[in-house]
């Protein structure tokens, strides 16, 4: 829960704290008058016994001793008192805490593009890694994960069970081991391949068809136009075409425009020359898409907080308010109050 | 001595009323003493022989006839009649201290009463006139001295009445000045008060008063502040003079109550240093029970005194 999640508390009737305290302090005044009234009255009663010369009391040291604890017996009970009104006050008026929920949050789509031609086999298990950091750090939103190479393969569709996606990713990291380009240990080898199986299908020779997968991404997305969901690609590339793609680049990003997708770009650092690079980079952001190199570790913060930033302002639905009772401390304070005031009036009565 | 009692004593005739308590054989010792051991104010050292009494331990040995006592065999005295009728002042406090309960747990006005009765009862029986100043910080009573059993109960029925928790504060320097300036010729005066009083502040005017006339304290005890938990079922102690905060808490207090008793019996002792030290005897009565045994004993302490 990163944002959108704005908890307030309140009161619901506020009006009945001053009620409560005022009818509290009303019902101790009034009690206090009676009480000097019936002393008044019983002045001479036969429950009253008159002594004189006792002022030498007050002198005596045992005296001022326990007199001061009495007072401080009376303070405390009258704190405790005081405390557990204010508390009892508070509980009455029924604290709630308000929360709005961003439906916006839930509403998002995204779906990671990872391109495992050889070229970005190097940087593939940290882009991995980047996605399951984002992964982490989103709510409700709906993941998929597509591979391409020459051809595209779905790994997981568009979903919200995050234990399938962790599980996924993790998956992934393994597959895309570095190693594969160079080891002869079967089992890199194979967990690459049946990773893959299904992107590396050669078509006369040709790997790392970028604008072929990202068509196929953008084309992962509910044709259902009914319910509004906003659309993001992480599209992750160095950008090195080796072969005749039926999708330039420029083609998939149109593709992915007209379809309302919103592109965050994120570059295999390091892997092709300069001018693929730019090219990536020039599409992108013409296209009012983010770009992103794979090995800037503080971007990932960054694209979290723009992705989600962008997102906003896309969509203004209504959001959802809940509001849950918090008796909380109050009610703590109300017992612990209670307690005390009977500790300290049993105290003064022992 | 219950509450309802004192106020019968306070309807009926005083002096009867103490007839009745000397009437009682516990009694009948302290009827002697006052015979033999009141100092010739009362009976004593006159010009004309009044009679031949039993030597008592406590009378003056140069009374003692030594030839009637040979033909006895046991030591006689002779007794004198005294010279003049003197005069008796009861100066009582009647502050609203005095309507506190004392620690006999009878109102000290009641006490005070009946300690006013003994004295016109045994000084009509001499024949001695018996004056009142009575007063506190506001009020001052004096009735002239008087004789007749008649004028005595009326001195007594209005003493009765001045004792209130309503009244003003008790202050006993406007009485002992009041008799100063109204007595000249020597009277034994009494003081009726309470146990703290007279305080220090009232030395100079003591040293006044014994000078011009023979002067008995009869101080009456006070309660104590924690009789009132030690009832307790609901019983309220409160203070005339002040306001006494004294909640179970603190008057359930054993230390507080040992410490209270050690002050109280400290204070005692002052007074008695106090008033020793100006020749005035004194004595602390509970109540109307104790009141003939004590006070006989020191108006005997007195007659050892001087």
């Amino acid at each position: 829960m990163t944002d959108a999640l704005n908890a307030t508390r309140e009161l619901t009737w506020p009006w009945v704290i001053p009620a409560f305290l005022g009818i509290a302090l009303a019902v101790i005044v009034i009690t206090i008058l009676v009480q000097r009234r019936r002393e008044a009255d019983t002045r001479s009663d036969d429950k009253t016994i008159w002594v004189a010369n006792s002022d030498y009391l007050s002198s005596l040291p045992s005296f001022a001793k326990e007199r001061r604890r009495y007072r401080f017996f009376q303070a405390t009970g009258i704190l405790v008192t005081v405390g557990a009104l204010c508390a009892a006050a508070f509980v009455t008026a029924k604290p709630v805490e308000i929360k709005q929920v961003d439906p916006r949050l839930a509403n998002r789509d995204i779906v990671l593009c990872l391109d495992v031609s050889g070229s970005m086999i190097a940087y593939d298990q940290e882009i991995v890694d980047f996605f399951s950091t984002l992964a982490d750090s989103f709510q409700g939103e709906r993941i998929a994960l597509s591979v391409f190479n020459s051809t595209s393969r779905l790994v997981f569709p568009l979903t919200d069970d995050y234990a399938l996606v962790k599980e996924q990713l993790e998956e992934a990291k393994t597959a895309l081991d570095p190693r594969v380009l160079a080891t002869s240990r079967q089992d890199i080898i194979d967990n690459y391949l049946y990773f893959t199986a299904g992107a590396n299908g050669s078509v006369d020779g040709m790997s790392s068809l970028i604008g072929d997968g990202l068509a196929n991404c953008s084309l992962l997305f509910d044709t259902d136009s009914s319910e509004e969901r906003s659309r993001s690609i992480i599209f992750a590339t160095d950008n090195d075409l080796q072969g005749e793609p039926i999708y330039s680049l420029q083609d998939a990003t149109d593709l992915a425009l007209s379809r309302n997708i919103s592109l965050i770009g994120l570059y295999g650092a390091g892997g092709g020359d300069a001018t693929s690079e730019q090219e990536f980079r020039e599409t992108f952001t013409e296209a009012g898409g983010m770009y992103f190199f794979s090995d800037d570790p503080d971007s990932i913060d960054a694209i979290i907080s723009d992705v989600q930033a962008q997102q906003a302002v896309l969509f203004d639905a209504a959001p959802i308010i809940t509001t849950t009772n918090v008796l909380g401390p109050w009610y703590l304070w109300l017992i612990v109050g209670l307690i005390g005031f009977f500790v300290v009036q049993r105290r003064i009565n022992e | 001595m219950s509450t309802p009692q004192g106020r019968d004593i306070n309807n009926t005739a005083r002096l009867a009323q103490i007839r009745a308590h000397i009437d009682l054989p516990v009694l009948k010792r302290a009827a002697g003493l006052l015979e033999g051991y009141h100092r010739s104010i009362f009976k004593g050292h006159g010009q004309d022989f009044d009679d031949l009494s039993l030597y008592s331990p406590g009378d003056d040995v140069s009374d003692i006839d030594w030839k009637s006592s040979a033909r006895a065999g046991i030591p006689i005295i002779r007794r004198f009649q005294q010279q003049s009728n003197l005069s008796v002042v009861l100066v009582t406090d009647i502050g609203r201290n005095m309507a506190a309960v004392s620690s006999g747990g009878v109102p000290k006005g009641d006490t005070a009463v009946f300690l006013a009765s003994l004295v016109a009862y045994v000084a009509r029986d001499r024949g001695d006139r018996v004056a009142l100043v009575a007063g506190d910080s506001e009020r001052l009573i004096h009735r002239p001295p008087r004789a007749s059993t008649q004028d005595l109960e009326v001195m007594l029925a209005q003493l009765t009445t001045l004792f209130s928790v309503d009244a003003p504060a008790g202050d006993i320097s406007i009485p002992i000045k009041r008799t100063l300036s109204l007595f000249h010729r020597r009277c034994l005066v009494i003081l009726i008060t309470d146990e703290t009083r007279p305080a220090p502040e009232h030395e100079e005017l003591l040293r006044h008063l014994k000078v011009r006339h023979e002067v008995l304290v009869l101080q009456v005890s006070d309660a104590s502040p924690f009789v009132g938990a030690r009832l307790g079922d609901g019983h309220t102690v409160r203070d005339v003079d002040r306001s006494l905060n004294l909640p179970p808490f603190l008057s359930k207090r054993l230390n507080i109550q040992s410490e209270a008793a050690d002050y109280v019996r400290q204070r005692r002792a002052q007074s008695v240093e106090l008033l020793q030290r100006n020749g005035i005897v004194n004595v602390v009565i509970d109540s109307s029970q104790d009141a003939i045994v004590r006070f006989t004993a020191a108006v005997r302490r007195q007659k050892h005194l001087s």
